[in-house]
């Protein structure tokens, strides 16, 4: 029994610093905002109800391949298998956060939370069945002319094995759910979605190869291509997700926080992760500094861009094409040594 | 008698060409003052123990790392500012293949080739032709990601070729692949250098560089310690690389000796 709880300690302990080390999920853009909203209280809950519980899930279903892979190697019995896999589950950081609080909520919340771990291990259990099954959308633009649509094509199913753009996608779905109920919807509340739209994609653009994983990254670094061109495509993957989800509600707020966020995401998104980025996984984001950065930007220009589009949008198509040009030598030179 | 590598300047540039070469990672040097040239046309092998600086070596002429001090030319084009029409000229097999793991066998010649310039049908004739050569034609569906290591290898290798490059640089090519893929990889290279491509490989497989290769590198201690043919290198291939290399005593482990 004590080797299987120093065992069952030490898969905790990995699965606790994958969630919270430098370059994990912690730098998404979405945590941040969540965190933000939930210190903001009431008004911010159907934010935290629609866009936060998802994301909890996903943090907590992240499963750890390589600790099942290793464990499969140990000479362990199919109960010992079976505890341990059910007490890493359950001695989860964010299962923990969960009862800690529903706890300080009351009995209402101890039921909550109930229902939240019953989802978080039903969600285990198809992610982990799911995830590394399914290839995910793919986009054969090969037939379409011009040497690069092809790639185009690989980025465009790249993030879409993201979990942000579901995400995005759930916030539009509300926001447009909004739009068809009320029936003079408020400028602020349109603006406010298509942010939030934004902001659930923001963090692809920190991590713009992610997707492709840094192997992936070195052949895009093989091919006779300028890097300004790779990143041209990258953006244009983005932008033909992202204008579709914020057409319903503000085309220019949505359009300006999307090239600041990327224009922001060219200075970072050349450097590597401190790990590896599955599919089907929210996207790592590179530092919580920089996350807050990058969307109170992305906040400010979408904010000043409903109102005076005519110099925002081209300012911020300025400062995207300069941090393009900017990142794109950088990615043509060869990395340095060290 | 191993040759020493050439520290002369060629009037004309070789396929790829050092001087003073070096690289380090983290403040420890890995290559030091490296110089070599290979002629074009030749089949030329970089031997060496792990983490003798090999793969560095490989990346550093494929313009994927910047040297520490020191130039390099390959296919005519100095490395620092060789960008895409270096690329354009050279093929590349790196240390970890570099593919893209969710598209399939036969998407990747779709999807990259035409960034090399080739026409849509050029693109069919060229990967049919490379899929039947390397025995990929019954992966050409199968996503990348479930490949085996073989499979891997054979595209990446593949991948190199597509574009009918001046220069390859191939990172352990022999590595994986049976004996069937491995023989038809030599003979490839046979007939590549017979119609003037560069190739520069690195490897472990002694016999089968002995085989194939015109021109042999001994890289140790950072360092090219000697370079030939395989021919002017005193008796085979594997005895002059043991001579060359120190060889370790392999520690004594008795509880090994009693498995439980």
């Amino acid at each position: 029994m004590a080797r299987l709880a120093t065992l069952s300690a030490g898969l905790i302990r990995d699965h606790t610093r994958g969630l919270l080390a430098h370059g994990g999920m912690a730098g998404n853009n979405l945590v941040l905002a969540m965190i933000l909203a939930a210190v903001a209280g009431p008004p911010t809950a159907f934010l935290v109800a629609v866009v936060g519980i998802p994301l909890l899930l996903a943090m907590a279903s992240e499963g750890r391949p390589e600790q099942a892979e290793r464990l499969a190697l140990l000479p362990l019995s199919n109960w010992e298998h079976a505890l341990l896999r059910w007490a890493t589950r359950l001695a989860d950081p964010v299962v923990a956060l969960l009862v800690i609080l529903g706890l300080l909520a009351g009995r209402r919340g101890v039921a909550v939370v109930g229902s939240l771990l019953l989802a978080l291990l039903a969600t285990r259990l198809v992610s982990n069945r799911w995830r590394h099954r399914s290839p995910g959308p793919s986009f054969h633009l090969t037939a379409l002319p011009g040497p690069s649509t092809g790639l185009l094509g690989v980025f465009l199913g790249g993030m879409l094995r993201t979990l942000d753009s579901y995400a995005a996608l759930l916030v539009a779905a509300a926001g447009l759910l909004y739009r068809i109920e009320t029936p003079v919807p408020h400028p602020a509340a349109l603006m406010g979605a298509s942010l939030m739209v934004t902001l659930c994609l923001s963090t692809c653009t920190q991590r713009l190869f992610a997707p492709e994983g840094p192997q992936g990254l070195a052949r895009l670094r093989l091919l006779p291509l300028r890097g300004w061109h790779l990143l041209l495509l990258k953006d244009t993957a983005f932008l033909l997700i992202l204008l579709p989800l914020v057409s319903p509600f503000s085309l220019s707020s949505g359009l300006a926080g999307g090239l600041v966020s990327l224009g922001l995401g060219h200075l970072r998104s050349l450097r590597p992760s401190g790990r590896p980025q599955h599919p089907w996984q929210f996207l790592t984001g590179t530092t919580m500094g920089f996350s807050a950065v990058q969307v109170s930007s992305l906040f400010v220009a979408g904010i000043v861009a409903q109102t005076r589009a005519l110099w925002v949008l081209p300012l911020c198509l300025i400062l995207n094409l300069a941090t393009l040009a900017w990142a794109g030598r950088r990615m043509e030179r060869p990395r340095p040594g060290g | 008698m191993p040759l020493q590598p050439s520290t002369e300047t060629s009037p004309v540039l070789p396929a790829i060409h050092c001087r003073g070469l070096s690289h380090g990672f983290a403040g420890r040097p890995v290559l030091e003052g490296i110089d070599f040239e290979i002629p074009s046309g030749s089949i030329s092998a970089l031997l060496g123990p792990n983490g003798s600086g090999k793969s560095t070596l490989i990346k550093l002429l494929a313009g994927l790392l910047t040297p520490l001090g020191g130039t390099v030319h390959v296919a005519g084009l100095a490395v620092a500012q060789g960008g895409a029409p270096l690329k354009q000229r050279i093929g590349v097999v790196p240390e970890g293949l570099a593919l893209l793991e969710h598209l399939t066998v036969e998407e990747h010649f779709d999807v990259l080739s035409p960034v090399y310039g080739l026409a849509r049908t050029e693109v069919q004739i060229r990967r049919d032709g490379l899929l039947h050569a390397l025995a990929l034609e019954e992966v050409r569906y199968l996503p990348v990601r479930h490949g085996s290591y073989g499979t891997r290898k054979k595209l990446a290798l593949a991948l190199a070729l597509v574009h009918a490059p001046q220069v390859l640089l191939l990172d352990e090519p022999f590595e994986g692949l049976d004996p069937v893929a491995a023989h038809t990889v030599r003979q490839l290279f046979l007939r590549l250098a017979a119609s003037g491509v560069t190739v520069f490989f690195t490897s472990h497989a002694l016999s089968l560089v002995e085989r194939v290769a015109t021109q042999v590198l001994l890289l140790q201690g950072g360092r090219i310690q000697c370079a030939g043919s395989p021919a002017e290198l005193a008796g085979t291939l594997e005895s002059f690389y043991f001579d060359q290399i120190e060889l370790p005593d392999p520690p004594e482990l008795p509880w090994l000796a009693s498995p439980r």
